[in-house]
């Protein structure tokens, strides 16, 4: 992928609204054919960095290219990109086959192909004879599909959606995230999510960026982003995790160990280099946590309390308030023979140190 | 429950009966009478002491002379033509003008737009006399209009609008556009903004996207300010009275003539009847269209 020319680039583009800047010198690379997900909490400037891809907003500085082609300038109706956007934006005064046929009308295609063509999307998804109905007639999930098919039936390059799930409820959510990959593989376009919800940028993205207060902090796989996480916010924003606040005491080959405030003595993995006494957060995800009888006495870990426990999606979910004060976090899946702890036992809590990410930022 | 809802309802029904059906049934009956030189200067006039053989009398003494009248006489005729026609411009004019102002209303920032309603129906607050007086003291051939062109030397010779159409339009347009922007107002603000962004993103021009998505949305808008303009400025009779020339025709002006000049009651009655079924043209295509907005 990285041979590769990419089809969409962002060099160096920033935005301001007055005096709130929404994006930093931003860069990133999209290639074709990519699933890419912009992750990132509300005005973290993913949304900025869509509508600028779409043209719907100028940069102050910076160059967009798409295809090697500058189109920086280039007003919204003449750019080979289209949007779905999050209300959908259905014409409300046409019909769904004429909302899908809108941009096809645009190109002054003959009307017999606007009519194949549409009839295409519509069974692409999955609305054939619905083509008559008008929007406030549709369910929200038909709604959603038809704002689908209007922004892929004109073949675009680079297809960007707007928190394309965000309207819908859990159990369609979950359902359309695969009909969105179905669609992405069928049409070879190449599809940018925008989304808060790190799950759906886990399940559907091939790669990710998360964003934070107008920059890129990490771009990687779903795998990459939530297993070595390059900051405290990345870690923090992707999946749950467990946090210890302390320094560098000593180092280690691949890590460093870690006094924490709270008194704890921590290995964990570091990329970086932090000079001794830097200040560091070890992250750990909780189901890189093992709990074990108060007798087991390990190398990484320190004895604590159950304070609560909860069964959920096969997992157990505890919550343990250490000796040293820290509360942390832990996952186990239910299998049988489990030991299974109940509010207020004293347990030990231990964790594999190749697990433990310790971040400088 | 019950007894209070029907008192609600009585009320406007009652409202309707006094100041509206009543008035009218008189003047239709005014409009069948015959034309007197006395007090009241028509009859026959009803009266409860007649009994069923008087009653039965005066009924056979209605006739329709008046409309015969306003049927046939060139002059009624061409006055209903001006009017519609004048009105149909002015309205035009007052879209024109209005859409625009509207629109960018709607494009204002959001904690503007309270006050720029407020704004466009400031003009209100004064009387609407006064208002149509100002604009003789700004068209006249020595009024301020012309007093400024001169000046500026834009032109040599004062322009004579006062006393003509144009005075009449001017003032029609100036008095209704209120009536046009704030149904349009309406209208517009209501349109979400995302929808003319996914035209764009659609490959559609600023202008297709306005006609295409903005209009026909803005529809029930501008059918409404249409006719709150049109139908008040058929039958206008201050503006042209005022502002119009001698020979400015408006079917106001002859109502007017003939009520307080020829003292011909039937025939200014006939004239208001014969305006009123033509206005009711566009009001019923209005309530149709009301009817569809509902439906859908």
């Amino acid at each position: 992928m990285d041979a590769q020319k990419p089809l969409l680039r962002i060099e160096r583009v920033s935005k301001s609204y007055g005096e709130v800047t929404a994006l930093r010198e931003l860069s990133l690379d999209i290639a074709a054919n990519e699933f890419f997900a912009l992750l990132g909490p509300s005005g973290c400037g993913k949304t900025t960095l869509m509508r600028l891809i779409a043209g719907l907003e100028k940069p102050d500085a910076g160059r967009i290219l798409l295809d090697s082609v500058d189109i920086t300038h280039l007003p919204p109706h003449l750019r080979p990109v289209n949007m779905m956007f999050q209300s959908y934006a259905l014409f409300p005064h046409m019909s769904v086959a004429k909302n899908i046929g809108f941009g096809l009308v645009q190109e002054n295609l003959p009307r017999k192909e606007i009519a194949t063509r549409v009839a295409d999307m519509l069974g692409l998804v999955q609305m054939e004879g619905l083509g008559e109905r008008r929007p406030d007639q549709l369910s929200g999930g038909q709604r959603q599909r038809v704002a689908l098919a209007r922004a892929l039936v004109k073949r675009p390059k680079l297809l960007l959606l707007d928190e394309p799930l965000a309207a819908l409820d859990r159990k369609l959510r979950h359902e359309t995230q695969f009909q969105l990959m179905a669609a992405q593989r069928d049409t070879g376009t190449s599809f940018v999510v925008v989304t808060h919800d790190q799950d759906e940028a886990m399940v559907m993205a091939h790669r990710m960026a998360v964003m934070h207060a107008g920059v890129i902090e990490q771009i990687g796989t779903p795998r990459q982003v939530y297993e070595e996480p390059v900051s405290r916010h990345v870690a923090g924003f992707v999946g749950e995790t467990n946090f210890f606040d302390g320094r560098v005491t000593h180092f280690m080959p691949g890590g460093v160990e870690v006094q924490t405030h709270s008194g704890l003595a921590l290995e964990a993995g570091c990329r970086e280099h932090p000079a001794l006494g830097t200040r560091v957060v070890v992250s750990i995800r909780p189901e890189n946590l093992r709990l074990g009888p108060p007798s087991q006495l390990v190398t990484n870990g320190a004895p604590g309390e159950i304070t609560d426990h909860v069964f959920r999606e096969g997992m157990s979910s505890w919550r343990v308030r250490l000796d040293g004060g820290d509360i942390v976090h832990v996952r186990q899946p239910i299998a049988a023979g489990t030991a299974t702890y109940d509010r207020g036992a004293r347990v030990f809590v231990a964790f594999a140190p190749e697990c433990a990410r310790a971040l400088v930022r | 429950m019950r007894p209070l809802r029907r008192l609600v309802l009585a009320i406007p029904a009652l409202w309707l009966f006094a100041f509206f059906l009543a008035p009218f049934a008189l003047v239709a009956k005014i409009s069948v009478s015959r034309p007197l030189v006395a007090q009241p200067p028509y009859e026959p006039v009803f009266s409860l002491a007649d009994g069923w053989q008087g009653l039965w009398d005066k009924l056979s003494r209605l006739t329709l002379d008046a409309y015969a009248l306003v049927f046939s006489d060139d002059l009624y005729l061409d006055a209903y033509l001006s009017s519609l026609r004048l009105a149909a411009i002015a309205t035009l004019l007052t879209l024109l003008i209005g859409f625009p102002l509207a629109h960018a209303m709607t494009r204002a920032p959001r904690q503007w737009r309270t006050a720029l309603v407020l704004l466009a129906i400031a003009p209100f607050w004064t009387s609407f006399l006064i208002r149509i007086y100002a604009w003789i003291m700004i068209l006249k051939d020595e009024g301020l209009l012309n007093h400024a062109l001169l000046s500026l030397g834009l032109i040599h010779a004062p322009l004579s609008i006062f006393a003509t159409e144009a005075a009449v339009l001017i003032g029609i347009v100036y008095s209704y556009l209120p009536f046009m922007v704030l149904p349009l107002y309406t209208a517009l603000e209501k349109q979400d903004p995302a929808l003319l962004e996914a035209a764009a993103d659609l490959g559609a021009t600023p202008l297709r996207a306005f006609w295409r998505i903005t209009c026909p949305l803005a529809w029930p808008g501008i059918f409404a300010g249409l006719l709150l303009v049109f139908i008040p400025a058929v039958g206008e009779f201050v503006i042209p009275d005022l502002l119009g020339g001698s020979d400015t025709l408006m079917i106001g002006r002859s109502l007017w003539n003939e009520f307080f000049e020829n003292r011909d009651w039937p025939a200014a009655s006939a004239v208001a009847i014969v305006l009123l079924a033509i206005l009711i043209v566009p009001l019923v295509l209005h309530e149709r269209q009301q009817v569809k907005e509902r439906a859908a």
